[in-house]
């Protein structure tokens, strides 16, 4: 309905406008003979009206199209946010970043490309139906003008979005060399002279092809204006040798050739509207193209044991194939340098990552899937953009003295607001902080086995020890796995695992 | 720096210089434009006396008119062509140039200025905002111009034919400062507002589509979707109720110049009519040019407030590019990429530089030296060597050619050969000689294409054989200074010593400074420096 509305009120606005200049210029025309009997009050007054119509449905325009706008994005994210119910986006932080702006370049569809093509269709269709309806003199000239617009916005169209597919594939190219270049930098120093130059990072044929559909738009709405301009003369020309009196001296003989020397103006805007279609194009291909995985959903359970893994590894890690027995309860370390899988380990066990090999819980062979209750804590934990309670409580609820004591025992009991806002336009919270939220979410909901992914990194040493000795306090009641590069001393681990 | 200088003083002073964005290209483009706008007055003049002899004359229009008019709408349409052709040509240039200086900065830059942000960031630099300056500069800066000089010679030839009307219009022209400060300001805020919630909305949402492993882990994804919702409704509530005043600055454009055609038109009939008996005649020629010709006050002005887009965009754009869009001198990018093979002179040097803070006095350094730098984490150490290899602009650096070795090693996504041959090609002899020095030579028999296979398709290289691969690519750079910063610091304590052991080996010709946090034989070295709080002392 909104969306019809939007559209509706661009048609009036834009109808307004160009009723404003014609029945204007035929009002000059019919006072300038005026005819006996002509009633000049009433196209005095039917101007003003379109003044007031104009302005009014242009404000409405904008209002409600907006309003369209936000509700409309909002669906659009909530619709795919609610279609990813248990799966996860294999895509770069950045990429996931983009999302935001796809959905409303989507969105955005309607005001920013339909307005305008549906107001310059009505506009053209109104004129062509109502110069037909009234015989104004020369009415045959709008319908081709109505045929130039539609060919070079048609061909404006489809040229636009071989474009745009074109920047798409640039872009990506762009961002994978620049990439591997960038992350080249510490060697960079080895090159000299040109040979040096040459390599660094260079968007020149994404500018290019972005220039070129650019220069598309401005050569459409060229060639459209010189199409409606030869009209005119070729219309002015017929008059000065073919005129008979008789079709003289009629104040509608001006209408069609306002219509013509100003359709540049009045639609116009139809073209620079292109690059809303492209990015809204793009936009719905990168959402029915995001590369989501299903995570399954393990149910509790029923007893608790030890883990048992038999040839176990990620996939993502080709040589890694662990057997071990993890006990129920006590700390585990899984080291080793990095580049070894330690991080890709514990995802696996905890079912974020597809494995190989087996795992058996309580004498049990589970299936690849998310156990519930078992806590994967990540190396650069995320904080959501909420309040400090909503990401402490995730869903569930918790007495405010449980969320103090959990934030106390971590360290953070200095954020004793849990109505605080968290992340951008709130509190921003550290490396550091985010790790030991982290650990507080986790000691809130408990479980039967912790994955912690290097948890002393970016630590303190005494933060370290806090979080060594809450770590070590939790691994009586659970099995908690910690991989890290570094041991810190005095530890009593039931078992290391050495990638 | 205490103050940020506003967009267009900062394109003035840091990138119009030496010939790049000249002013003569801008003014072209506004000088193409405005004669544009000025043929268009004089064929409405033409077109008016058309109209007129058709309506009220009775008569076909004369043949002069005609012509006069084609050739005004020829010359108004190619003026156009050439005005889109020449900005899509400035546009191109600009881009072209501000690569070149982005590109020299990083050449002496490097690592250190890379490393200040993400990859992401510096694309970002490239596909938003250098365009977004060219965008700037040459669609709403000539706007500018033209939004000022369109209503000044439209009101001009309006006074001309009819003091009435020029007069009525001069009165609310004052008015037009008032709507570049209203389009400028109105749309400014309604872009702030509107971009803030949207960028609000926005990361609510791809935070939690980043944290949907999290939310399964803790099965909390129906309770997040139900805030969004929630939050989504709340904020595009209070984002409509303030976005409803920002649109009226647009409205109130809208009401001056549709009311000004509504006006004038009903004001020209009544004088034709003879119901007003003020100002001068008015016959249909000078009417229909006068309704013609009054848009031109508004319209040029309302095309800037469509460009208002591109002045944010630059604005962030400044403030992201900063100086890294200053000219570089020749002589200095010379000096940076081409340096001396050898090192044979002793050094006595001081080096100074604020944010990252590194400062030495008179420290001596000699061809040949073996130096041990040391000091706590975050001290300055790699500061320190990135600043003697160049990359700061530090009062001083090493006048030959230097290889740093980084904790990680780089490894290119290319083959073997290529990865040693990033500097120079080699016969395949010596880089098998070079493999063997670094004692990878039994692992490179092994496989699959010897040299020729692709890193990334191996069976997964180790740390130590990773950071031997990169020690062969500085054996080959042949260059008198090795910079070595903790080469080993991720590897296993065993490791650590076989590669420390052959670098100290392979180094024996060369001039070593290393940064080490593992113990290292101190025999070895024959100079202690020191790093703390980037202050280098002599031990």
């Amino acid at each position: 309905m909104m969306a019809f509305a939007t559209v509706l009120l661009a048609v009036v606005h834009g109808l307004a406008g160009l009723a404003i200049l014609i029945v204007s210029s035929w009002f000059i025309a019919a006072c300038a003979i005026a005819a006996p009997g002509f009633n000049y009050m009433l196209p005095a007054v039917v101007i003003r009206a379109l003044a007031l119509l104009r302005i009014g449905s242009g404000y409405a325009h904008m209002w409600v199209g907006h309003k369209h706008l936000l509700g409309l994005t909002a669906r659009l994210r909530i619709s795919l946010f609610a279609r990813l119910h248990s799966q996860k986006i294999n895509s770069r932080g950045e990429e996931v970043e983009a999302l935001a702006t796809h959905t409303e370049a989507i969105a955005a569809l309607w005001v920013g490309w339909v307005s305008q093509q549906a107001s310059a269709v009505m506009m053209l269709l109104v004129s062509c139906i109502s110069l037909w309806w009234l015989h104004v003199p020369l009415g045959g000239w709008a319908i081709a003008l109505a045929v130039i617009w539609l060919s070079v916005i048609v061909i404006l169209c489809v040229l636009g979005l071989t474009y745009a597919v074109e920047i798409a594939s640039q872009e990506a190219k762009f961002r994978t060399q620049s990439d591997a270049q960038l992350s080249s930098a510490p060697i960079w120093h080895l090159k000299s002279g040109d040979s040096f130059l040459q390599a660094l990072p260079k968007a020149t044929s994404l500018w290019r092809s972005n220039l070129l559909l650019q220069q598309r738009v401005l050569q459409a709405q060229w060639v459209f204006q010189g199409g409606a301009w030869l009209l005119l003369l070729a219309s002015l020309l017929g008059l000065v040798h073919f005129s008979t009196t008789t079709e003289l001296a009629e104040p509608l003989l001006l209408i069609v050739p306002m219509l013509l020397l100003s359709a540049g103006d009045w639609l116009g805007r139809s073209f620079h509207s292109q690059p809303a279609l492209n990015k809204a194009v793009q936009g719905h291909k990168v959402l029915n193209a995001l590369p989501a995985s299903s995570l399954a959903t393990l149910p509790l359970p029923t007893s608790t044991g030890s883990l048992v893994l038999t040839g176990f590894g990620s996939v993502n890690v080709p040589e890694q194939a662990i057997s071990a027995e993890l006990p129920e309860r006590g700390l585990v370390w899984v080291t080793g340098p990095s580049g070894k899988g330690k991080s890709q380990l514990l995802q696996a066990i905890a079912g974020l990552e597809a494995s190989r090999g087996s795992r058996a819980y309580a004498g049990q062979v589970l299936s690849p899937g998310l156990v519930s209750g078992w806590l994967y804590l990540e190396q650069q934990p995320l904080v959501m953009a909420a309040t400090l309670k909503h990401n402490l409580c995730l869903g569930q609820s918790f007495r405010h003295t449980e969320l103090e004591h959990a934030l106390v025992t971590v360290g953070l009991s200095y954020l004793s607001e849990p109505g605080e806002w968290l992340g951008p336009g709130g509190r921003q919270l550290s490396g550091g902080e985010r790790k030991r939220l982290n650990i507080a979410r986790a000691l809130l909901h408990g479980g039967p086995v912790w994955l912690v992914d290097e948890p002393f990194e970016g630590l303190d040493s005494e933060a370290a020890s806090l979080i060594m000795s809450v770590l070590q306090t939790s691994a009586k009641d659970r099995l908690v796995v910690i991989a890290s590069h570094v041991i810190p001393e005095h530890t009593r681990p039931a078992l290391t695992l050495r990638l | 720096m205490t103050e940020t200088p506003t967009l267009a003083t900062w394109f003035r002073t840091t990138v119009e210089t030496q010939g790049v964005a000249s002013r003569s290209t801008l003014y072209t483009l506004v000088g193409l434009k405005t004669c544009r706008i000025v043929i268009m007055i004089a064929g409405f003049w033409l077109f008016a006396h058309m109209m007129h002899s058709l309506v009220v004359l009775a008569h076909a229009p004369s043949m002069a008119d005609w012509i006069g008019l084609s050739v005004a709408l020829l010359l108004a349409w190619l003026l156009q062509g050439e005005a889109n052709r020449r900005t899509l040509d400035a546009k191109t240039q600009l881009l072209q140039d501000l690569e070149v200086r982005f590109a020299r900065h990083l050449a002496i830059g490097q690592l250190a200025m890379v490393s200040q942000q993400s990859p992401y960031y510096w694309q970002s630099l490239w596909l938003h905002h250098i365009p977004a300056l060219a965008n700037w500069r040459y669609d709403y800066q000539v706007q500018q111009y033209v939004a000022v000089l369109a209503p000044t010679i439209a009101l001009a030839g309006l006074s001309m034919v009819n003091w009435l009307i020029g007069l009525s219009l001069l009165i609310t022209l004052p008015i037009v400062p008032l709507f570049m400060v209203l389009v400028g300001k109105g749309a400014a805020a309604q872009q702030r507002k509107h971009f803030t919630a949207l960028t609000r909305l926005g990361s609510l949402f791809t935070d939690r589509l980043k944290a949907l492993p999290l939310l399964a882990t803790y099965r909390a994804h129906d309770s997040e979707l139900a805030l969004l919702k929630q939050a989504s409704d709340d904020l595009n509530d209070r984002t409509m109720s303030v976005v409803g005043v920002a649109f009226l600055s647009n409205t109130v454009l809208d009401f001056f110049s549709t009311v000004a055609v509504a006006l004038v038109a009903v004001f020209i009939g009544f004088t034709l009519l003879g119901e007003f008996a003020v100002g001068p005649v008015i016959n249909l020629h000078h009417g229909l040019w006068l309704l013609l010709t009054a848009p031109l006050l508004f319209s040029e002005l309302k095309a800037l407030g469509q460009y208002y887009h591109q002045k944010a965009e630059a604005e962030s754009a400044q403030s992201s590019l900063g100086h890294w869009v200053e000219a570089i001198p020749n002589e200095a990018l010379d000096a940076a990429l081409n340096k001396a093979r050898v090192f044979d002179e002793p050094q006595q040097f001081t080096l100074r530089h604020e944010q990252p803070l590194i400062s030495a006095t008179n420290l001596v350094l000699r061809p040949g030296d073996k130096v041990a730098v040391s000091g706590p984490s975050g001290s300055g150490k790699t500061i320190l060597l990135q600043a003697l290899a160049g990359q700061y602009q530090a009062g001083y650096s090493l006048p030959c050619r230097v290889a740093l070795l980084t904790q990680q090693p780089v490894l290119l996504p290319m083959s073997v050969r290529a990865n040693l041959e990033y500097q120079q090609a080699h016969t395949t002899s010596a880089l098998w000689q070079v493999l063997a020095q670094v004692e990878l030579d039994d692992w490179g028999r092994t496989l699959p294409q010897q040299l020729d296979t692709p890193l990334h398709e191996t069976p997964a290289i180790s740390g130590g054989q990773a950071q031997r691969l990169a020690l062969a690519r500085v054996l080959l750079s042949e260059a008198p200074v090795w910079l070595l910063d903790e080469p080993t610091a991720h590897l296993p304590t065993e490791q650590h010593s076989q590669i420390s052991e052959l670098i100290q080996r392979l180094s024996e010709q060369k001039t070593v400074l290393w940064v080490s946090h593992k113990p290292l034989p101190t025999a070895w070295f024959t100079r202690y420096w020191q790093v703390k709080e980037g202050e280098v002392t002599v031990q």
